[in-house]
């Protein structure tokens, strides 16, 4: 589902920011990525959304090489990934309906679509009650959920998680990673990037640890 | 792309237009400006062409034959008329025609000429009508020299001076034109990037949850195009009144030359489709052209 072939990105400024990683990730696997600030978590992101190009190796996602993939085919990869930023990034001139419904509409899905789907999947994350309220009236863990509810609402393959728990307590941390855990239970592929290592000891799910741009350790091949 | 995805995208357009009402309106106003000079410098141009076309078509070129030519040398002289460029027709007016032509031209006294058919002082003639007024002084000038010709008589001043009128105001107007084109798009462009910059957030997150670049940019195009079309119907209904305003004012004036000039005005019935088809299409072309190239730069994630 995702493969890493000896992938090296360097930044024009001169920044190895990854270096050889080599890995594969299996359809229907839950995978922890730890390293630590500067490890290089964020630039496999942006190398998966082909936000950025590889230096040297090769990338392949659900099907896409994404060394040869063309510009226009681009959007139809990124329909594949549902990715929650650190961030969020969800627009605040839209309630939380809106905003998942918008990222549905913006992909050309039919309206009637939209309204049977979009009550779906904010029921899933729990936030039914909430959809009529605009993100800076909701508190951080349920602004997370949001910005979960729109990376779920196409039924990607993958979920791409960039420091779900950087923004929210600890408790709110651990919701966020149980109702990835239960999206995993049904077929998605999720990939969890993060720093915390007491949340990665606390789920004992495969942890690919990034250090200065390497991979520093697989639990995966460790076990084998 | 799907019927309701479309509107949807339409809509966007048209609001951002009424979001950005501020800028919208300052580049409806410049577009506005432009079309109107632009189109007024255009029906002022097709007026000039009409009055030179009906002047061209008074003025013929008349080549006087020597009295002593023969019929060879008016035939060959015929010949060569036949084989020159840029004759559109010719006749051939023999002496005792020139007399007849004289007689009917004095009316009543015409009887004045008679007896004259034996000692006709009037020469035989070559009528000339050449397609277009720039080609006038090629054709008397192959003529002139031509045996048995007497002399030519044409409107060369007049020709040359017309000839270079149409062509100051060609190149002029282009100029003109072409400035008033780049700034319009350039104005649109500034505009459109403004609601760009308002909506950046908006275009990041479309463009992670694979929005395709066509569909991003619709709604920006959407609004170049309000900008352009609404810009069009307001210069086309400025340009009107004006244009009508002018030819009575023309008409009452009661000088004589100008109750002349809107005599001879092209009736606006006869031009507002072009005026305004034009303007549509120029508003259209610049609103999609502008908006177009301001937003290719967001398009790079
Ligand atoms: N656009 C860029 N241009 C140049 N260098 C960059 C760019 N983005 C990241 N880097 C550098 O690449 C390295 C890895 O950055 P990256 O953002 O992948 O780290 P990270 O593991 O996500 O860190 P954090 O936990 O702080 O988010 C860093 O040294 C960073 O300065
Ligand atoms: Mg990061």
């Amino acid at each position: 589902m995702i493969e890493f072939r000896n992938v090296t990105k360097e930044y024009p400024g001169g920044t190895l920011a990854l270096d050889d990683v080599d890995f594969t990730i299996d359809k229907g696997e839950f995978v922890f990525i730890l390293g630590h600030s500067g490890a290089g978590k964020s630039t496999l992101l942006k190398l998966m959304l082909r936000e950025e190009e590889v230096t040297d190796g090769v990338i392949t996602i659900a099907d896409y090489n994404l060394n040869k993939i063309r510009r226009r085919k681009i959007p139809y990869l990124r329909r594949e990934l549902g990715v929650v930023f650190q961030d969020f990034r969800l627009i605040p001139t839209m309630t939380a309906y809106e905003n998942v419904a918008f990222a549905m509409r913006v992909t050309n899905v039919s309206a009637r679509e939209i309204r049977r789907r979009v009550p779906y999947i904010l029921k899933l994350v729990g936030l039914e009650d909430k959809s009529q309220v605009y993100p800076e009236q909701l508190s951080g863990g349920e602004q997370q959920r949001v910005a979960l509810a729109r990376a779920l609402v196409h039924n990607p393959k993958i979920i791409l998680a960039d420091e779900p728990t950087g923004n929210i307590d600890p408790k709110l941390s651990l919701e966020i990673i149980e109702l990835l855990k239960e999206i995993n239970r049904l077929g998605t592929t999720v990939v969890v990037v993060t720093h915390d290592i007491s949340i990665v000891n606390r789920f004992k799910e495969r942890t690919i640890i990034l250090r200065n741009g390497r991979v520093l350790r697989d639990t995966k091949e460790a076990r084998q | 792309m799907r019927g309701s995805s479309f509107g949807y995208l339409v809509r966007q357009g048209i609001i951002n237009t009424w979001i950005n009402r501020m800028m919208s309106a300052a580049s409806i106003g410049i577009l506005t400006a432009c079309m109107i000079i632009v189109g007024g410098s255009g029906l002022l141009a097709v007026n000039i062409r009409d009055i030179f076309r009906s002047i061209e078509e008074k003025n013929e070129l008349v080549v006087f034959l020597k009295d002593e030519a023969d019929e060879a040398a008016i035939a060959d002289l015929g010949d060569r008329i036949e084989t020159l460029d840029h004759i559109s027709s010719y006749y051939f007016v023999s002496k005792a025609d020139a007399l007849e032509e004289q007689k009917e031209f004095m009316g009543d006294k015409g009887y004045l000429l008679n007896g004259l058919e034996d000692d006709n002082p009037l020469p035989a003639s070559y009528r000339i009508k050449v397609d277009s007024l720039e080609h006038l002084n090629y054709v008397v000038d192959e003529l002139k020299y031509y045996n048995g010709v007497e002399t030519v008589s044409a409107p060369t001043d007049l020709a040359r001076t017309l000839t270079g009128v149409e062509k100051t105001f060609l190149i002029l107007g282009s100029i003109i034109i072409g400035i008033l084109i780049v700034s319009s798009a350039v104005v649109i462009s500034n505009t459109i990037r403004l609601t760009l910059y308002a909506r950046r957030r908006e275009i990041m997150i479309m463009k992670y949850v694979g929005a395709t670049d066509s569909f991003i940019r619709l709604p920006f195009v959407v609004e170049g195009i309000t900008i352009g079309v609404v810009s069009a119907l307001l210069a086309f209904g400025v340009l009107s009144l004006i244009y009508e305003s002018l030819g009575t004012m023309f008409s009452g004036s009661g000088i004589s030359w100008l109750t002349g000039v809107s005599s001879s005005l092209i009736p606006f019935s006869k031009l507002w489709k072009a005026v305004l088809g034009s303007f549509l299409g120029f508003g259209i072309v610049l609103g999609a052209f502008g908006s177009g190239t301001s937003i290719r730069r967001y398009l790079r994630v």
